[in-house]
């Protein structure tokens, strides 16, 4: 099980740090810091600049995202902001709006 | 059901519905539509409203709940604490000020006076 998870219909604004998996699948607004996964369910609403291991995205995302290993947007996900991340994928069904930085 | 983990560290408002539990650290005011446990080993500097409370960490802040509020033995608490009713179990360090919402019954003494 994650270590923290703000469930849909919970609202956070500010700033969340931590050194443990978070999964969104409320509304946050502020930003968001992680040294381990952030995952970003369907229902999620977030408005904050991410940064974290890794970042898959289901749900809705405006913010620069910065991950050490890698993003994932899923079918029906949407981002819009820049990436700065070593891989990056783009499912069918995905949308994305912003810049891809994969260099080391 | 939304949990900020031990090792999280949340600066801001928290607020919404669902059950929530804190099992890290919360610096700002929480107030949810829905029960709310401030695990221990957690921590909350900000007033915490929600439905039913149980608190084990510490508290900083005034507590307000809808239904009941318990303050196990592990909890410290400083503030303000306001429920239909508040059980504080022993050992709990407490420096609160206690408001329930009850009515003492001194209509019937006074008749069979």
């Amino acid at each position: 099980m994650a270590g923290t998870v703000i469930g849909e219909g919970l609202v956070v604004e500010g700033d969340i740090t931590g050194d443990e998996e978070i999964v969104i699948n409320g509304t946050l607004r502020g930003r968001l810091t992680t040294s381990d996964a952030v995952t970003v369910g369907g229902t999620a609403v977030v408005g904050a600049d991410i940064t974290g291991a890794s970042l898959s995205v289901a749900g809705q995302v405006i913010g620069d995202v910065t991950a050490s290993e890698r993003v994932d947007i899923q079918a029906g996900g949407k981002l819009v902001g820049d990436i700065k991340a070593a891989r990056f994928t783009i499912a069918d069904g995905a949308s994305f709006k912003g810049n891809v930085d994969m260099e080391d | 059901m939304s949990v900020v983990g031990a090792a999280t560290r949340v600066t801001g408002r928290i607020s919404g519905t669902g059950a929530l539990r804190i099992e890290g650290a919360v610096k700002g005011d929480v107030n949810v539509q829905g029960d709310t446990e401030l695990a221990e080993g957690g921590s909350l500097e900000g007033n915490l409203q929600g439905e039913g409370l149980d608190i084990g960490g510490s508290l900083l802040g005034d507590a307000h709940a809808r239904g009941a509020i318990a303050v196990r033995a592990t909890a410290s608490v400083r503030g303000e604490l306001r429920g239909s009713e508040v059980s504080i179990e022993a050992g709990a360090r407490v420096s609160v000020r206690l408001d329930t919402d009850f009515e003492l019954d001194f209509g019937g003494a006074a008749r069979r006076r």
